[in-house]
């Protein structure tokens, strides 16, 4: 069974930085233990020494020269053309460690 | 001369015979699009600018210029970036986000003379398979008012479909192009992983993310493919591949043989399993051979899948900060909420080993089972949707029974495998489309086949009456 517990579900929405509201919490603790309880399934797959498949490419490592492209790079201007907040050609940001 | 009669290989037959402009065939689109779309909601975006850009392809053909689509309409769904062109993934997160580069398919369209009259609606971030979850207006299934058109690829499907351009681009990460395909009555191309680069489009699940096709025809389909596909140094992941010319290698002869999975048939819907027994019957009457097979861990695919896929959703919508653009993440709808939240728990210490491990592990036996009926069959075939179009907010309600409306799709994007869906006949007056599988890097095969069923059925000569 995999029943989520009110604090699980806070605890994930923390680590994947989601504030949810109080009836939020609910809907989702439900909605998520349902699918949970389906998804646990695959505990019945026999997969003792079989390897895990990330991609499926059976590209391993790809390597490139370490040379500036061009046609790729935004100026900075254009690089900061979506922020809502910037100070003196930077990203401006919320303090992190507080006043 | 009806404009919208006229299949995609006739359109570029008669701007080059000058028989029809750019200009034209664009104003014709634009006109349906100011009469119809405010029903269907098929565009988030509608660039009016396409005519400046049809006149200027226009001249350049009576110079003498000569491009696979040169001057061809097309609509990108709205989670590919495009330059200077609003990009919202219809998510009202990236509300006002301007994008500054193209992504690959869309370089490489406009390189071969392509233009954009417009971006596509979708589910937000291209979760779900109904069309339901946008910020930006429910898109209403062409041939059905209030009935799905599928998804994610909803308004690129229903804007084929309607004739609001000539195709559309789509993402399928699950199943986004073939089910709404399936739905409107079109033909949805998912290529091999790697096939086609992922640059410049919005990250949903990295490892199953394929950029794909929404046409009316499997010839239109084969021909843009040739244009897109390829290696690209942005897209690490894409394989450098030769690219065959798709459209020409259609007209070889072939017979394939098919394997017919019985697990693609537990617990469908009776009428369409009926429709796609109709379209195998077809395909043996022309020759090719029907192979009974089976892939027992087809059952377990969407559970890994919707393991997999949430991880790598939770990991990927995890660079949405509202700093460098966009809004905040307390903007995000429900269903990113949902899927950033399971995918953050299988991943999470203490469950990653029950969850997401076992699910890579389950992935790789999985794969073992295609590969294994790929030894003996040059295709696999079955429906695309277990049941036929449902009424708005029918599934919302319970996201357990929406996420199983991909349980046909996601094998195919969990194995990296091509997949195509074909028109067939309707079910109850409501499409329903035909699925086929083929091993890696072989669409040809599918073209192919596809075709077969097209020339017999000619779905695509039944067309929606829009109100």
């Amino acid at each position: 069974m995999s029943k989520l517990s009110k604090a699980q579900v806070i605890h994930v929405s923390q680590l994947a930085k989601l504030s949810l509201k109080e009836s939020e919490i609910e809907k989702f603790r439900s909605q998520l233990t349902r699918i949970f309880e389906y998804v646990d399934s695959i505990a019945k797959m026999k997969t003792q020494g079989v390897p895990e498949t990330n991609q499926v490419t059976g590209i391993t490592n790809r390597f490139r020269s370490d040379v500036v492209n061009r046609t790729t790079m935004l100026s900075q201007k254009e690089a900061l053309g979506n922020a809502k907040k910037t100070y003196k050609g930077y990203f401006l940001i919320k303090s992190i460690f507080g006043k | 001369m009806e404009i919208s009669s006229l299949t995609l290989r006739q359109i570029i037959k008669l701007l080059e015979k000058g028989e029809i402009s750019s200009y034209e065939l664009c104003q014709f689109y634009l006109t349906r699009i100011k009469k119809f779309d405010k029903n269907i909601r098929s565009f988030i975006t509608v660039r009016e600018d396409v005519l400046k850009e049809a006149k200027i392809a226009d001249s350049e053909r009576k110079k003498g210029t000569k491009k696979p689509l040169l001057g061809i309409p097309f609509g990108i769904k709205d989670n590919f970036l495009t330059k200077g062109t609003k990009t919202t993934s219809a998510s009202n997160v990236l509300s006002d986000y301007i994008p500054q580069y193209d992504s690959t398919v869309v370089a490489r369209l406009k390189h071969a003379g392509a233009l954009i009259i417009g971006k596509t609606n979708l589910d937000a971030w291209g979760h779900g398979s109904s069309g339901e979850h946008t910020d930006y207006g429910v898109t209403n299934n062409p041939y059905a008012k209030g009935y799905v058109t599928g998804g994610s690829s909803s308004g690129s499907s229903a804007a084929v479909a309607s004739h609001f351009c000539s195709a559309a681009t789509g993402s399928d990460t699950g199943g986004s192009n073939r089910q709404p395909a399936s739905y409107c009555n079109i033909v949805g191309l998912k290529p091999s992983y790697g096939r086609v680069s992922r640059y410049g489009v919005i990250a949903m699940a990295s490892s199953t993310d394929c950029m794909g096709l929404l046409t009316r025809n499997v010839w239109d389909s084969a021909y843009i493919l040739s244009v897109i596909a390829g290696y690209d140094p942005l897209d690490s992941t894409s394989k450098d591949v030769p690219v065959p010319d798709y459209a020409k290698e259609m007209s070889k002869p072939f017979k394939a043989r098919i394997g017919v999975p019985k697990e693609f048939f537990d617990g469908i819907d009776s009428q369409v399993s009926e429709k796609v027994q109709t379209a195998l019957t077809i395909l043996k009457n022309k020759g090719h051979k029907l192979i009974p097979v089976s892939i027992p861990y087809v059952k377990y695919a969407y559970p890994i899948y919707a393991v997999v896929q949430t991880s790598e959703v939770s990991a990927n919508l995890a660079r949405f900060d509202g700093i460098r653009y966009g809004n905040g993440r307390e903007i995000f709808g429900d269903e990113a909420k949902r899927r950033i939240m399971i995918g953050t728990h299988s991943l999470s210490s203490g469950y990653a080993d029950k969850y997401y491990k076992q699910a890579l592990k389950g992935r790789t036996l999985l794969i073992a089972d295609f590969e294994r009926v790929f030894n003996s069959v040059d295709l696999i075939a079955g429906p695309v949707y277990p049941f036929r179009p449902f009424k708005h907010g029918e599934r919302e309600a319970d996201p357990l029974k929406m996420y199983l409306s991909d349980v046909l799709t996601v094998p195919a994007n969990l194995t990296g495998h091509p997949g195509i869906s074909v028109p067939i006949e309707f079910v109850n007056g409501f499409p329903t489309g035909f699925q086929l599988i083929a091993p890696h890097f072989s669409e040809s095969r599918m073209f192919k086949v596809g075709l077969d069923i097209e020339q017999e059925l000619q779905m695509f000569k039944v067309k929606p009456k829009l109100w």
